[in-house]
């Protein structure tokens, strides 16, 4: 081992300028040794230790040369400019000549050097683009300061252990003073209704997202305001009437006037004293777009009971503290909450910390790897089309290699010259790829519309030119250095006499291009496998059952603020008038509203209390809706047995309720539900009806359902109520008169988020649509890559066996005979290629199970379609240079064969 | 052309590490790099590389001086050459000293760190 080191060593040294050299050169070597004698004296040295300390010496070395260099050619510019070094001539000479040499290689051959650059382009430009959209979306931290330190509280229980319910106000009141592993807890209302209809300076009303928040929740994300302060613990009562106001919404909505701090401003018919306003920097992650905060009621009793869950918080860890060490206090936590609260509802729950930044960028996460695993298998398909391209060249080549060894070139020479063709080659593609990248990642960020976390924040930078700059050498070293070695590691007499017989030329290489190709085969079916497997998954996902029918649907929200609608009857008046007003427009057949739509996932999951025909008492946890009007009519909800609200169920009759055919087969069994008792949110309902299932979740997924009438239930609370309205035409048609309904009831009011129901479900999908038209993008182009390179092999093959071919067409073969070896040769590689590709694909089908949905990632009608596709790829491109080898004239491939 | 020590000022880390090292005693080369490793574990390492460069810096600008190796450094066929500061060179790097201490002990700079110990 000493020599390889030294050697190493005295080689940088020797490449020192020689007045340097001369000086210090010895010395060097010497301190250099004396260093490593010490280490080896040492006791627990190891071989390893030994190594990092030449890696190290070498580095400071080639740094040193580095300088060394530059500092005398300043000195000898200074003085005089033909003095240059003479090594050092020589090497910008090398330099030189070897990339004129290659420039004019390339140029020489170029429908070569464009298939190269493409080829190299595409794989490069699209690794680019995925990694700049990783990179921004997963790996980025959070825009705070520390953000390793912040958690996301949620409630979880024994039975759901990965649960993210919200939580009770005690609790997260008990961890923001109790547990000494939080700096601090920044307590959050996310609940949906907190927002707030506001005159906008074009004198329409604009509804905006109003967030409650605990007193310590920007202290939490270490965010002070441009204007004025933030909340005090005073101020968390329900009757504190002040707000912070986003920066956006100052500028927007108060047109920047510095002196509002300590005025007031009307919102939802109230008087709010403006106390702060936040920077323009400060953007809200947990909740999205935010235009005010107000303080949250934390006083205890109220809603602040011990079952009422509503809350969330962001909190911070002390510096060097686990989220392990927080888990463990606030586990023991809850055994003293259960003390306090002996009879809270479920008594087995806990409140569970989750990394901010995992509870952020969530789901988004499976996604993006499998796409930065998918680019990366087409950047290696890239390179291995190039590399194969070059061997082949390399190749015709070896007699031009052999004849500059055979005239005196050193071999370093050789590889060098190869290094730097294929450097020129992987840098144009790297330019190339580089604006490919560009136009990727707002093509990724085109169709991927909401369907990431974060992803307003991706935007191209300059990181990611050095990402394509590092991928480019990377490439081109793969791809250039295998050939240029194997190229001058022959020996010159063989060589010379393999090139000399035209038809035997480079045996190893063409195996080993053989191989190359078989491999690139066997990725691009690993990729047609994923892509399949989505594609399968996709379309399942399109055709599973909804239980309604989401077409010629137009949903939006309207918000009646407390101040203007502070009575039952005034909400219920306003809803019945509204209704009223959009039956009458042209176009629209039913008009209905709920509390939440389906396929939205939980929202409202309340107690089912009832009797069992044993007497027993027992209780189920379904969700509620509250609905009015033709809900089921509009989305086709079928009626099963009894009846649907009717205007008779008022406000001041029986309290009744229909129930989805799910909980009424759990509940009841086979028997009549009609009738039945059963208690839920405090008050006592009748059986009227039950209805169809509906999809929860966007899955199809289906939850046990309590409907009930906001006629009758709008005493609980104000409803924020989304109206759903069927019409004949397209939905979006009617969006306007809506607005001008409305105008007519209350202008005040505003048709907040109009979407079609089919766009509520589209965004449900559109990730996965994002993930697989890039999965087919990446599969088409390793495809097309794969039978460039069986095509280009079996080209190749033909021109070199001209010879044989004639020999054998003149012995008299028939050319059905011929095109079969040729044929022959195709179907070994593609058979080769494809049974490693599956047993890749089957060894990798894990990695897509997150993303899968109603199809096993080991679909056997997937593997055999991506076999018949391959198959059928390889011997289409084999079948070309095939017919090509038995139209050769016998006499032009026997006279011609030899100097091929 | 003036020998004022200022004109070098201010040092860059190793500069200073090396000159400090050579301000108080003969050393080879591997001996400063041992002296700094034991007077300075909490700065970067000093390479070789980086050690020659600095010492054929510092011979041109004269703040060392090679002198004669001592009588009890071994005998074997490995050069070493061994090197002291001149008189320049301690002034320099008393000048730097000085400099660093004044920076230091500024108001500004101790509010700064007594604030980031707060934080701490």
């Amino acid at each position: 081992m000493t020599d390889v080191s030294t050697r190493i060593i005295a080689a940088i040294i020797r490449r020192f300028p020689s007045p340097f050299r001369e000086r210090f050169g010895a010395e060097m070597l010497s301190a250099f040794l004396d260093q490593r004698d010490a280490l080896v004296a040492g006791s627990t040295t190891s071989s390893l230790t030994l190594w990092r300390h030449t890696v190290r010496t070498v580095a400071g070395l080639l740094r040193a040369l580095v300088a060394v260099r530059i500092d005398q050619r300043r000195r000898l510019e200074s003085i005089d400019p033909d003095h240059l070094d003479h090594h050092e001539r020589a090497l910008m000479r090398h330099l030189a000549s070897d990339a004129r040499h290659g420039l004019r290689a390339l140029r020489s051959n170029p429908a070569f050097t464009i298939v190269c650059i493409t080829t190299l382009a595409l794989g490069i430009g699209a690794n680019t683009a995925v990694f700049n959209v990783l990179d921004r979306v997963i790996l980025a931290p959070l825009p705070y300061h520390q953000p390793e330190q912040l958690v996301r509280l949620y409630t979880a229980s024994r039975q759901a252990p990965t649960g993210r319910n919200v939580s009770r106000g005690p609790d997260l009141v008990e961890a923001r003073d109790g547990i000494n592993a939080f700096s601090s807890v920044g307590i959050v209302n996310l609940y949906r209704e907190t927002g707030v209809d506001l005159l906008g300076r074009d004198g329409a009303p604009h509804r905006v997202r109003v967030l409650p928040v605990g007193a310590d929740y920007f202290r939490t994300l270490r965010a002070t305001p441009l204007l004025g302060r933030t909340f005090t613990r005073d101020e968390e009562r329900p009757d504190a009437r002040v707000v912070i106001l986003s920066h956006e919404l100052w500028t927007d909505f108060v047109g920047g006037d510095s002196s509002i701090v300590g005025r007031a401003i009307d919102m939802n018919g109230e008087r709010y004293e403006v106390v702060g306003v936040m920077r323009p920097t400060f953007s809200d992650v947990v909740a999205g777009e935010v235009a005010a905060w107000t303080p949250q009621d934390l006083q205890a009793g109220g809603s602040n009971n011990a079952s009422d869950h509503y809350l969330s918080a962001v909190a911070r860890l002390r510096p060097g503290v686990s989220i392990a060490r927080a888990q463990a206090e606030l586990t023991a936590m809850s055994a003293r909450m259960r003390e306090r609260y002996p009879d809270g509802p479920r008594n087995d729950e806990y409140l569970r910390a989750v990394s901010l930044h995992d509870d952020v960028v969530g789901e988004a996460r499976s996604p993006v790897y499998v796409l930065m695993g998918a680019s990366g298998l087409v950047l290696l398909i890239a390179c291995v089309n190039v590399g194969n391209l070059f061997l082949a060249r390399s190749v015709s080549q070896t007699r031009d290699i052999i004849i500059r060894t055979a005239l005196g070139a050193r071999r370093s020479r050789l590889v060098g010259l190869r290094l730097t063709e294929s450097l020129l080659v992987a840098a144009a593609g790297g330019v190339l790829g580089s604006i490919i990248a560009y136009w990727g990642v707002r093509l990724l960020l085109a169709v991927s519309p909401g369907s990431l976390a974060r992803a307003e924040e991706v935007q191209f930078d300059w990181r990611l030119l050095v990402f394509a700059l590092v991928v480019t050498t990377v490439t081109g070293l793969v791809f250039g250095a295998a050939p240029a070695i194997r190229a001058t590691q022959s020996n010159p007499s063989d060589a010379l006499r393999e090139g000399s017989r035209g038809n035997t030329t480079g045996r190893g290489a063409r195996h080993a291009r053989r191989l190359l190709v078989a491999s690139q085969v066997s990725l691009a079916v690993v990729l047609l496998v994923g892509t399949g497997i989505l594609i399968r998954s996709f379309v399942a996902r399109q055709h599973v059952s909804l239980g309604f029918d989401p077409a010629n649907v137009l949903t939006f929200e309207v918000h009646t603020p407390i101040a203007r609608y502070g009575t039952p009857e005034a909400r219920v008046r306003f809803h019945e008038l509204y209704q009223q007003r959009l039956r009458s427009i042209p176009g629209v057949r039913r008009v209905g509203l709920t509390s939440w739509l389906p396929t939205n996932g939980d929202y409202h999951q309340w107690g089912y209390e009832y009797v069992d025909d044993a007497g027993e008492n027992r209780s189920l946890g379904p969700q509620v809706r509250v609905i009015d009007g033709d809900y089921f009519e509009s989305l086709g909800i079928p009626l099963i047995t009894g009846r649907r609200f009717a205007p008779t169920d008022r406000l001041e009759t029986t309290d009744v309720a229909l129930i989805s055919r799910s909980l009424a087969k759990q509940a009841y069994g086979d028997r009549d539900p009609i009738g039945r008792r059963f208690e839920t949110g405090g008050r006592e309902f009748q059986v009227v009806g039950v209805v169809g299932d509906v999809a929860n979740e966007p899955t199809g997924a289906i939850t046990d359902m309590v409907y009930l009438s906001h006629a009758q239930f709008a005493d609980d609370r104000n409803w924020a109520l989304t109206y759903v309205v069927k019409t004949t035409g397209a939905p979006v048609e009617i969006e306007n008169a809506a607005r001008r309904e409305l105008a007519q009831v209350d202008p005040g009011l505003v048709v907040y988020r109009p979407r079609p129901m089919e766009g509520v479900l589209a965004r449900h999908l559109a990730r996965e649509r994002f993930t697989l038209v890039l999965m087919a993008v990446f599969a088409a182009i390793a495809l097309s890559l794969a039978a460039v390179g069986v095509y280009g092999v079996l080209s190749y093959a033909v021109s070199q066996r001209t010879h044989e071919i004639g020999v054998r067409l003149a012995l008299g073969a028939l050319p059905a005979q011929v095109r079969r070896i040729i044929l022959r040769e195709g179907v070994a590689i593609g058979a080769i290629g494809t049974a490693t590709g599956v047993a890749g694909a089957l060894a990798l089908s894990g990695v897509l199970q997150a993303l899968v949905f109603g199809t096993s990632t080991r679909d056997p009608l997937v593997f055999v379609a991506v076999t018949l596709v391959l198959g059928g790829v390889v011997l289409a491109a084999s079948y070309v240079p095939a017919r090509r080898a038995t139209r050769a004239d016998p006499l032009d491939a026997l006279r011609n064969g030899n100097s091929q | 052309m003036g020998r004022n020590p200022t004109r070098f000022l201010p040092l860059a880390p190793l500069d200073f590490q090396v000159l400090t090292l050579l301000g108080t005693r003969e050393l080879h080369g591997y001996g400063i790099v041992q002296a700094a490793q034991a007077a300075f574990p909490a700065q970067p390492l000093l390479d070789i590389g980086s050690l020659y460069r600095i010492i054929s810096r510092m011979l041109d600008d004269r703040l060392i001086r090679e002198v004669a190796a001592p009588q009890d450094s071994p005998n074997d066929r490995r050069t070493r050459r061994y090197y002291a500061a001149t008189e320049l060179g301690r002034a320099v790097v008393r000048a730097e000293a000085t400099r660093l201490r004044a920076l230091l002990a500024s108001p500004a700079t101790l509010s700064l760190l007594s604030l980031l110990e707060a934080d701490r």
